[in-house]
């Protein structure tokens, strides 16, 4: 993850994708398919491309866009790194002792 | 916060993928927060009697000294085969349930799973979906359950070290990290990689997985981009898995520690 540039990733099925979270986390740009949850974790034009299901053209022309455009890829990378900050451990452990706190008390 | 007494019954390896990742990474998660962690570790090895008679005790002795089962699951066959056993034991001994669901088809699928598969998310205290998405798909589809959703951790600040340490190569590195399952469409990636060297010189794809799609996909890379298509071979996944920040060898077909 470190030496790369974009992260791309074309699953048809992806109910969250952790990988996308530690792209994001690495400052990596993610190009994707628009499929499954993947839009609830990358913001399309935010921390990355969504692209329609299938759009290999799309999807080059995004990461093409990316590579040469440095203003664009700084400012998506920044993103990442910021809203990776929502699937920290603490972030997340938060979420599950409540869950475990309504549920035992 | 009062601390818990957790069993997480997950795949924890040796295999790797989402639901392995998500276990190592939650189990820690609990641990740091303080909880005790209790691991059975339901990825089948050795003799499958056997295996599902230790799994069994495994998962008794977890539950006769835990708070709440969590348990990892997707859509394949240790949903009701493993899953549904444990949740129905954990209701026995009046321990809260808690399946954590992982696996994308299941958005489009989980309408045609059988009753039995259907009745391990339902006999659940509670089912904890990633997304929304995932949460309306479930819906969509009749799975009847009571749901939360919580997003999956990541192991954010390892990945933000990795992302510090970037070297100037000079190369124009693409990453995919995702089984080899036809569905990844891995090699939509490869012809998009070979598409963009043609405006971008010195466009490298890694590909780091593993998979029953790999001998096509290494043979389709060998047809479209053969000069910038570098896969990661499983065995050496797994030993960057103990050292990750070692640098890629840039030899013919060696890859890169991506996940996890």
């Amino acid at each position: 993850m470190a030496e790369a540039d974009v992260l791309v990733h074309a699953t048809r099925y992806e109910s969250f994708g952790i990988v996308l979270a530690e792209a994001m986390a690495a400052g990596k740009p993610v190009v994707a398919y628009d499929a499954g949850g993947i839009s609830d974790v990358i913001e399309n034009g935010g921390t990355g491309f969504l692209l329609e299901y299938g759009d290999i053209e799309g999807m080059k022309e995004k990461v093409v866009e990316l590579l040469k455009n440095r203003d664009l890829y700084r400012r998506m990378s920044g993103n990442g790194m910021a809203a990776s900050e929502k699937y920290t451990k603490r972030s997340i452990l938060k979420d599950w002792e409540g869950l475990f706190g309504r549920l035992c008390n | 916060m009062k601390c818990r007494k957790i069993a997480i019954i997950a795949p924890f390896g040796p295999q790797t993928g989402g639901m392995v990742e998500l276990a190592k990474v939650l189990s820690t998660m609990f641990e740091e927060g303080g909880h005790r962690v209790t691991r059975v570790n339901k990825s089948r090895r050795g003799f499958a009697p056997v295996f599902a008679g230790r799994l069994f005790f495994a998962v008794l002795r977890a539950a006769l000294n835990s708070d709440c089962l969590t348990i990892i699951s997707g859509s394949g066959k240790s949903l009701s085969l493993i899953d549904l056993p444990a949740v129905l034991l954990g209701k026995l001994l009046g321990k809260k349930t808690v399946i954590d669901f992982v696996g994308g088809m299941a958005m489009e699928e989980a309408k045609n799973w059988p009753f039995h598969k259907k009745f391990a998310l339902r006999s659940a205290t509670v089912v904890v979906v990633p997304t929304g998405k995932m949460l309306a798909s479930f819906i969509d589809q009749g799975i009847r359950a009571r749901y939360e959703v919580i997003p999956h951790t990541a192991d954010v600040e390892l990945f933000r070290k990795a992302g510090e340490k970037k070297h100037p190569s000079g190369k124009r590195v693409l990453l995919s990290a995702k089984n080899f399952e036809s569905y990844a469409n891995i090699d939509h990636l490869i012809k998009c990689a070979s598409m963009i060297s043609g405006e971008v010189p010195g466009t490298e794809l890694w590909v780091a997985g593993g998979g029953p799609e790999e001998r096509r996909l290494k043979k389709t890379a060998d047809e479209v981009f053969p000069e910038g298509s570098y896969f990661s071979e499983r065995s050496t996944t797994r030993r960057w898995r103990k050292s990750w920040q070692k640098p890629m060898c840039s030899s013919t077909r060696q890859g890169t520690k991506a996940s996890g």
